[in-house]
């Protein structure tokens, strides 16, 4: 079908010869509103960003606070307090054709709470009046942390149409959902991994083994070659993308005319769990070997965010919305908002983790030092 | 099941009682031709007792003995008049005359009269119109004229797509003779498949569904082909600016039988071949060739047994193809390697029929039909690379189809008790195979035997059966009161699981006087297959997929009522109110569109309902030398989805409030005539942005977008109002074997830019500013993308 689509979509650009005019934009209903933006996380600050929406042919590169807002703040149904508003200065850029840009820096800030600590299992409303506009209000519960069970994986050769040297991680995390109530999720991941000490200085997981015909990233070495230490180099990986077939985590997965987006896999819902334990299986590639032999090792740190409803439709359709903005075959997606009378999103997540590591670690024996302090030591 | 068989019985027993009189039955032919003549009327004419002829030119007209005077008459034929004394059931072959060719639009509809018939939303276009009405590139086109009536709306720009009271593009049931044909459209839908030389009878039903028609929610365009001459050989050939056409026809045994071919086929890429091989000739060793091009063949051949047996076989073949081929070498390692490379998609319909008449008795006509058709769009890519030294080759294949194939057989009939009934019974079952889209890989290389693959991956093939049954009776209650009444049964299995469903059908006329009568009907139908379309433009990607266990079948119950006004100096003034309701009708899921359906369409669709209502008004002429049509329609279309729009109701991409179509034709002489379509619609609605705002965080770090556009709704925007004047004159002249016409149009004669997509986009501006700095900036601007301006057409027709 991708073929298909680029087939067509050149084919339309030929056979159809169009024009383009601009036209008058009759506007039904154009007032600005208040717009909230608040994700609300236990152990964080409590802190929301108003602002206005605005025509949507009014020149602006950004969107400053709405000063002089009145936000009134309750929890469980009872007033807590008035939100104080926090200005800054925040700066922008706008870009021009042959690269030149200009700096625009403007007044910007927030409203917050410093005092209150968000609680699990509550319920926090906000009302929002500032004098020409509609006043706005919003509501969110936190949610509980779900509990993980056992995170396990492995690594294995990844199939041919990737490069000689890329590995998937394939693992499977155990989440224990709540059967009596409707709860949505979003998993991620973030990838580190601890590399010989050796192997770190011919290049690390971002630059090539060069000489030993790996390519990016490095691949088979000679083992007569390779003068092993007793220091492992930790390094984050910054891909930090997710992949599974898993129909759980396939089913807000979205699809565009170009192929197959995998920014939105990370949300899920207990909708297809049939039972209260769920082994949700998904795998992340990785572009070099892990040489266990030298004491090496893989790491992954999964975490799972519980979502308010509302976040979750907010995150999802903020995803499709911009995954089809310039699609011509698709029809825009509306972002989902609960702000009442405004636009924008009041919602709360709570988030459970857990690691594992792929090798053995620590290795009796072995020094780890992180990429900063091989860099102050090595000089690189 | 059980009690439609107890209704079907009753009805024919209650029948037998009528049976007392005798029965004069047969067939209205053309003089010259031998076609059969569909809805002639033939009737006694003291009485005024009468019926009319079936799809197959037959009649049965049961009166009491003695001395009848039989009139028998059909628009633009002279009518005919016969004496017969009936004693016992008699059959006979009537000829009628056709009047002189150019007078023929004189009479239509003036004895098949709207204000006499029982059935409402349904219209009858001759044919003689296809070919005055100016069209699209001077191509004559059955869809486009039907996109002219009230009650129709025509979707994009240029499209033949079909919208028939707020239902959607999927639900007309196109019928090539009685076979359904799925996709109806060459060329992303700017052509229909429908070759006007071979067609014959082009009816339109929005409504008041005969139980005989079932299996779409919208609307039935009941296409007949040509028989073919049984006199003598007749032959046409047109040559216009995309395209060519031909028909021959002609008896193989003089009145028995006969044979009509036709074809079309366009041919802009033989145009385009020498220009493109000159341009990219030699630009860097390769040659490139490519283009497009559709063609469609329509043959038929019938053989007349007895005045009680005939067999008919059609065939219906077209096919669209789009295709770059890119071909040379390269030298590396002092090794040449030829290489060749073609890309391509082709889509096209394949419909066939065998169908055998026979006549029990002169009151049971049977209707025997065994069909094939089938469906099927490819894209298709395939590489190839010789290594021309050690003769080693690379090839490298893609293929991804769909489609749908059909197998059918139905058995029909008409029994004509008496003067007073018509029935129509019938039962029939389909087979269909529907490939939602299959990959097939192939890779193959001779120097590294570990690279070969072959895979084939993608949706499976579903099977499908369905049977259907009805029963019909166009009854007289009284000379006011005249009631089709019928109902329509289905069963459909597919992935273990049946649906049935049971559709009461029933219209009602109240005759006034012979100049005016009102209508009333309802209908109740499903719809067992789905389009997976595209919101904007009519793709080949569109996906026919069958109700599934988890995908229901659509419903839709449809009311309308009408008053039929017969006006002074051949004018018919009809107005009809309509409300249709529409259940299970599907959508893509929000953010996903037609790439993506390669696997788990099911996952990837919304169910939801929708509903219609409006007004049609239409001013008919159809005698004199000015004839025409005004036609107005006032309407709403709405769908609700449970998880489109937050679930709110939204307007249907094609709801337009304000329709308004004219077509008017005149004929100066013989020689010269003109025609004019003028059309003014209220803009389609599309969801386009209103505001922006700041996106907030989702929690989670991502890349990219910082603004949200905000719609207000899907569908919140109209498109600015779409209209379009088309002009058009044939020049006619008689030569020594035959006719000739010159064919002259404009499509768009006042340039309208009319809107076919809008975005936002940007407009630059520059220049120097207060101090003296040159500048650069851009503003948001809504833009409009048009097609069409103004199109002149010419073309060269020749009937002999």
């Amino acid at each position: 079908m991708k073929n298909a689509s680029k087939i067509i979509l050149v084919f339309l650009s030929v056979v159809l010869f169009s024009c383009e005019k601009t036209i008058e934009f009759k506007e039904k209903d154009a007032r600005p509103m208040i717009v909230v933006n608040a994700v609300i996380v236990p152990g964080n600050e409590f802190r929301v960003n108003i602002s206005k929406s605005r025509h949507i042919l009014e020149k602006s590169i950004y969107y400053e606070a709405l000063e002089n807002a009145e936000v009134s703040l309750y929890e469980n149904g009872s007033f807590v307090s008035e939100l104080a508003f926090f200005s800054n200065k925040d700066t922008t850029y706008e870009y021009f054709d042959y690269g030149s840009k200009k700096e625009h820096i403007f007044e910007n800030g927030y409203y917050y709470e410093p005092d209150l600590e968000v609680k699990e299992g509550a319920t926090y409303r906000l009302e929002v009046s500032h004098e020409g506009f509609s006043p706005v209000s919003c509501e969110t519960t936190v949610p509980i942390p779900v509990e993980l069970g056992n995170f396990v994986g492995q690594l294995e050769k990844a199939p041919q149409q990737y490069s000689n040297n890329t590995y998937e991680a394939k693992m499977n995390l155990e989440i224990v959902d709540p059967v009596d109530e409707d709860n949505y999720y979003r998993i991620g991941i973030s990838k580190e991994r601890g590399i010989e000490l050796y192997f770190r200085k011919k290049g690390g997981y971002y630059y090539d083994y060069s000489g030993y015909g790996g390519g990016y990233g490095g691949g088979e070495v000679d083992p007569e070659s390779v003068t092993p230490t007793d220091t492992i180099v930790e390094e984050a990986e910054f891909s930090n993308y997710i992949y599974s077939t898993d129909p759980v985590l396939s089913a807000y997965r979205n699809a565009d005319i170009i192929g197959t987006t995998d920014d939105a896999i990370g949300l899920f819902s207990d909708e297809l769990f049939s039972k209260e334990v769920y082994n949700l299986s998904f795998y992340a590639l990785t572009r070099k070997k892990t040489f266990f032999e030298y004491g090496e090792y893989f790491k992954v740190s999964a975490f799972v965010q519980c979502l308010s409803k509302e976040l979750f439709l907010y995150s999802r359709s903020f995803d499709q919305h911009s995954m089809v903005s310039d699609n011509p075959f698709a029809e825009p997606v509306p972002v989902y908002s609960n702000i009442e009378g405004g636009l924008g999103i009041f919602g709360s997540l709570v988030i459970s983790s857990k690691s594992l590591y792929i090798g053995d670690y620590p290795v009796e024996g072995k020094t780890y030092i992180d990429d900063e302090t091989f860099r102050e030591l090595y000089k690189f | 099941m059980r009690k439609t068989v107890i209704a079907l019985l009753l009805i024919i027993q209650c029948f037998w009682v009528y049976a007392q009189n005798l029965t004069i039955s047969g067939y209205v032919r053309d003089k010259h031709t031998g076609e059969s003549l569909i809805n002639a009327n033939v009737y006694e004419k003291e009485s005024m007792k009468g019926t009319i002829t079936n799809e197959y030119g037959f009649f049965s007209l049961s009166l009491s003995p003695g001395e009848k005077t039989i009139v028998f008459s059909y628009v633009g034929y002279t009518k005919e008049e016969l004496n017969v004394n009936l004693q016992n059931d008699s059959s006979i072959v009537v000829e009628l005359e056709l009047m002189k060719e150019l007078h023929e639009v004189k009479v239509y509809g003036s004895e098949a009269s709207k204000v006499k018939r029982t059935q409402m939303s349904m219209v009858e276009i001759p044919t003689t119109t296809l070919a005055k009405v100016p069209l699209l590139l001077g191509e004559p086109d059955v869809l486009k004229v039907i996109q002219l009536l009230p009650g129709v709306q025509s979707g994009t720009e240029g499209t033949s797509g079909i919208y028939v009271r707020g239902g959607g593009p999927d639900q007309n049931l196109f019928l090539l003779d009685g076979v359904p044909v799925y996709n109806a459209n060459h060329l992303f839908g700017f052509f229909s498949v429908f070759n006007p030389s071979a067609v014959k009878t082009v009816k339109l039903y929005k409504g008041g569904f005969p139980a005989r028609f079932g299996g779409r929610l919208s609307s039935v365009i009941d296409i007949r082909m040509k028989e073919g001459n049984t006199k003598e050989f007749k032959g046409e050939f047109s040559v216009g600016l995309i395209s060519s056409r031909f028909s021959l026809e002609g008896p193989i045994v003089k009145d028995k039988t006969s044979f009509i071919v036709s074809g079309r086929r366009t041919y802009l890429d033989l145009l385009a071949r020498p220009v493109m091989k000159i341009v990219n000739k030699n630009t860097d060793g390769y040659d490139y060739t490519g283009g497009y091009y559709f063609y469609d063949l329509n043959a038929k051949i019938n053989h007349i047994f007895s005045d009680r047996s005939r067999l008919y076989f059609s065939s219906y073949l077209g096919l669209d193809k789009a295709y770059s081929v890119e071909e040379g070498y390269y030298v590396e390692e002092y090794v040449r390697y030829n290489d060749r490379s073609e890309s391509g998609l082709k889509w096209g319909n394949i419909t066939n029929a065998l169908r055998w008449n026979y006549v029990f008795g002169s009151k049971l006509f049977s209707n025997v039909t065994l069909t094939y058709s089938k469906y099927n769009f490819n894209v298709g890519s395939e590489s190839l690379t010789v290594n021309t030294r050690d003769n080693e080759k690379r090839e490298d294949i893609f293929d991804y189809n769909s489609g749908i194939e059909d197998f059918a057989g139905r058995i029909d009939f008409d029994y004509f008790p008496s003067a007073r009934h018509s029935v129509k019974m019938g039962i029939g079952a389909i087979h269909h195979t529907f490939s939602p889209g299959v990959n097939h890989y192939n890779f193959t290389d001779d120097s590294d035997s570990a690279a070969p693959s072959d895979t084939t991956f993608g949706n499976k093939n579903i099977a499908a059966s369905e049977i259907r049954m009805y029963g019909e009776d166009v009854f007289d209650i009284s000379e006011k009161f005249q009631m089709n009444v019928g109902a329509h049964f289905s069963f459909f299995n597919v992935q273990g699981r049946n649906y049935t469903s049971f559709e009461p059908r029933a219209s009602l006329r109240f005759l006034g006087s012979e100049k005016w009568s009102l209508k009333a009907s309802y209908a109740q139908m499903s719809q067992y297959i789905h389009l997976l379309t595209t919101s904007t433009i009519s793709l080949p990607t569109d996906l026919w997929l069958p109700a599934t266990k988890n995908v229901k079948p659509q419903m839709s119950h449809q009311v309308a009522v009408g008053a039929f006004y017969k006006l002074p100096k051949g004018f018919d003034l009809s107005a009809e109110l309509f409300y249709k309701d529409m259940n299970n009708l599907i959508e893509y899921k929000e953010g996903a569109s037609f790439s993506g359906v390669a696997e788990g369409w099911e996952s990837k669709i919304e169910t939801g309902r929708g509903w219609a209502y409006g007004l049609e008004v239409m001013l008919e002429k159809n005698i004199g030398k000015t004839t025409g049509w005004i036609g107005y329609t006032l309407s709403k279309s709405e769908r609700k989805f449970e998880n489109l729009n937050f679930g709110k109701a939204f307007p249907a991409k094609y709801d337009r409030r304000h329709d308004v179509s004219l077509v008017l034709t005149h004929r100066f002489s013989d020689k010269i005539d003109v025609g004019a379509t003028w059309v003014y619609g209220t803009g389609n609605a599309v969801t386009l942005g209103q505001q922006t705002y700041a996106a907030g965080s989702t929690g989670f770090s991502r890349w990219g977008v910082s603004e949200i556009q905000y719609y207000g709704g899907r569908n919140n925007y109209r498109m600015p109002a779409y209209h379009r004047l088309d002009v058009g004159v044939n020049f006619h002249k008689q030569k020594k074997h035959g006719i000739r016409t010159w064919s002259l149009g404009v499509y768009n004669a006042y340039s309208r830019q009319n809107p076919f997509y809008l975005f936002w986009g940007h407009n630059s501006k520059s220049g120097y500013n207060e101090q003296g700095k040159y500048y650069e900036t851009s503003e948001t601007a809504l833009k409009q993308l048009s097609l069409f301006p103004l199109i002149p057409s010419v073309s060269y027709t020749f009937k002999f």
